[in-house]
């Protein structure tokens, strides 16, 4: 050979060269054994690159739709598979859009057994595809799926203010100063009912479907979605949402109903009310159970968690209470003025207000676990998560904590039985460290939810701004500006967001 | 020292620790005990390739081995960075047929560490490429129909950035 290509001209060398390169080329996940193959792509961190691939060639396309490989990819960007969201099973039968699709079209493989297949069970491949599309709808995308006006009353202008809302995969509730509810489906954002009833302002509602997000509860399997609202007529109504129907008229508070919650799978609701009480109600049954007395003052807040209801009050305390028997287990005393926000996870309590400091407190023992500083203005919202601790000011400033773990923290709790010296373990010396410190809104922050992967706020100055969880880092402006947001919230699998605001 | 005889007849003599790199080979020296003067054949290999193999373990000699059986599938995910150390790029720095051979060999005499160090420049060859210039890359014939390219294009397009 090597005679041959020394015999040879360069114009014969160029050719056999040229002849040559592409038969020492190889096609490495065609000649590699499968395994080998599905190696190599498991090096592969970018969907993009992925999908790219896949469009090689029937091999490669074959190799890529390998569910092991979108198992991996699942578990490095965090996608959850037992979120809930509504792309599982049988999103080719639905007709509604997502409120942020990446294309106009559904996007299922159409034809062939691979559809038939990806309907009746999970894929990953198809899970990673739908929660990446929406991380990067949030990022970069999304359209609006729907805007509403409530028009204002030209006597009084402030009657169109929104003072509630919560949602589920179904429905978005709103409670309006001008007596109204609003029902709007959460798929289309058409609206579906108004609710009419109440005499005065509605200051807090409850929606009791599934999902338990957001100023909803899952509901005890009852057969249709309710609403459970108060509000200045000092009356808790319970509301069918299909019929729009006023099923029962609940008396009892002597004062303006602030909050209400209803309890995960029973018909339990708690109202806290200006009257300085709260009260447990069997909307169910349309009753009456027990009143919780013991604040001095008007109770703001509250929230739930098992048969367990933690109240905040303008007497500057928090109080943990028993639904079930109506005992007040613990009073939560530290706090110099009102509380405006509590939060509460079934093992920790978080609270914030007029002192501008946050607490966090353990709800076994009542014991004050952490006072948290850094805001310079009332503490107005509140959200817990296993590992952090998200809060918002009438600073416009938002700052995220990190939690110890919970597990660890029971064991604190095991333990201070024993010993008072826990808390001394070096380990648990700070665990609340502050994550991200965000002057997120020139004004008052209106609202705040945070998942793993985001954080959205809305504030007084009319912005909607969405960060990183992990990062803090600011992303983008979700929306037109407008005169100021009232409330922002996402539903379950964020597939939505819902703003409420002043234009 | 042991000896290994590759596929073309070519005997190699080496250090015992550096052979052991190879997890195939470390357990046929435990079979076989200790003093066996026999050549350990490696039919599967041939001497070009089991040179370059020997001179990634001779220069990783000493390193610590995976452990045996760890099923590091959960940290795997994230531990599997596409990093490669500088010394290993260069050595890994061989055309397609090379490179090729040397990924059946790591499998074969099971060593893990050049076997993904191997996988991993497939990746990083693919990395940020179209379709075309992969196929390019690689001399592959792109076998779609036209209706199964728009097809499989429309199904993908979900992680193009827009």
């Amino acid at each position: 050979l090597s005679a041959v290509i020394h015999a040879c001209n360069p114009t014969e060398l160029l050719f056999i060269s040229t002849t040559i390169a592409p038969l020492l080329k190889r096609d490495f996940l065609r000649a590699l054994p499968t395994e080998l193959a599905l190696h190599v792509l498991g090096f592969v961190d970018s969907p993009k690159t992925l999908a790219r691939a896949a469009q090689v060639s029937h091999r490669w396309w074959r190799l890529i739709s390998d569910e092991a490989l979108w198992k991996r990819m699942c578990v490095l960007y965090a996608f959850d598979k037992d979120k809930p969201h509504r792309n599982c099973i049988g999103q080719s039968q639905r007709k509604g859009k997502d409120r942020m699709p990446l294309v106009e079209d559904d996007e299922h493989i159409r034809g062939g057994q691979l559809s038939a297949m990806l309907r009746t069970r999970f894929s990953y491949r198809e899970h990673f595809k739908y929660s990446y599309s929406i991380m990067q709808n949030w990022h970069n995308g999304g359209h609006l799926l729907r805007a509403h006006k409530v028009p204002a009353s030209s006597t009084n202008p402030e009657s169109g203010v929104v003072t509630s809302l919560a949602l589920d995969e179904d429905w978005v509730v709103v409670g309006l100063a001008n007596c109204r509810i609003h029902v709007f489906s959460a798929r289309t954002g058409v609206l579906a009912r108004t609710l009419v009833g109440h005499d005065s302002g509605v200051w807090a509602v409850c929606l009791v479907h599934k999902g338990g997000y957001m100023g909803s509860s899952d509901g005890w399997g009852q057969p249709g979605a309710l609403v459970v609202s108060g509000g200045c007529d000092k009356v808790v109504r319970v509301w069918d949402i299909r019929s729009g129907y006023c099923i029962y008229v609940l008396r009892g508070h002597t004062s303006t109903i602030r909050c209400i919650k209803v309890l995960h799978n029973r018909p339990i609701a708690v109202s806290g009310s200006r009257d300085n009480t709260l009260r447990v109600w069997d909307v169910q049954r349309g009753r009456s159970l027990r009143v919780l007395a013991g604040h001095v003052a008007s109770v703001r807040c509250l929230d739930v968690c098992g048969n367990r209801v933690v109240s905040g009050s303008y007497d500057n305390t928090c109080r943990l209470w028993d639904v079930d028997t109506g005992e007040c287990l613990h009073v939560l005393r530290g706090h110099l003025h009102q509380i405006y926000s509590v939060a509460f996870d079934g093992v920790r309590i978080a609270s914030g207000g007029l002192d501008t400091t946050v607490r966090v407190w353990d709800a076994e023992t009542g014991e004050c676990k952490a006072t948290l500083q850094g805001h310079t203005a009332l503490v107005c919202q509140l959200q817990l998560s296993p590992t952090m601790l998200a809060t918002g000011g009438s600073d416009g400033r938002v700052i995220m904590f990190s939690l110890p773990p919970l597990h660890s923290s029971n064991q604190t709790l095991h333990h201070s039985h024993q010993s008072h010296h826990s808390q001394h373990q070096p380990n648990q010396a700070n665990p609340f460290q502050v994550l991200h410190r965000i002057a997120a809104h020139d004004s008052s922050v209106t609202a705040l939810q945070f998942d793993q992967r985001f954080l959205v706020t809305g504030g007084n100055d009319g912005r909607v701004r969405l960060f990183e969880t992990q990062t803090g880092n600011y992303v983008r402006d979700l929306s037109e500006p407008s005169e100021s947001v009232w409330k922002v919230a996402y539903g379950p699998g964020a597939e939505g967001c819902v703003i409420m605001c002043r234009r | 020292m042991i000896v290994l005889k590759t596929s073309d007849n070519e005997t190699f003599t080496v250090e015992r620790d550096v052979a052991e790199r190879s997890v195939l080979i470390k357990n046929m020296l435990d079979d076989i005990g200790e003093n066996s003067e026999q050549a350990i054949p490696l039919p599967n290999v041939n001497s070009s390739v089991l040179k370059k193999v020997l001179e990634y373990c001779e220069h990783h000699r000493g390193e610590p081995l995976p452990a045996a059986d760890a099923d590091t599938s959960q940290d795997d995910t994230r531990k599997r960075t596409t990093d490669i150390s500088e010394w290993d790029q260069k050595f890994i720095t061989v055309d397609q047929e090379m490179l090729f051979e040397i990924i059946l060999a790591a499998n074969y005499l099971d060593i893990k560490s050049l076997l993904d160090v191997g996988c991993k420049t497939v990746a990083n060859m693919i990395k940020g490429k179209t379709p075309e210039e992969i196929r390019k890359l690689f001399n592959i014939v792109n076998d779609f129909t036209p209706e199964e390219e728009a097809q499989i294009k429309k199904e993908n397009e979900w992680a193009e950035d827009r």
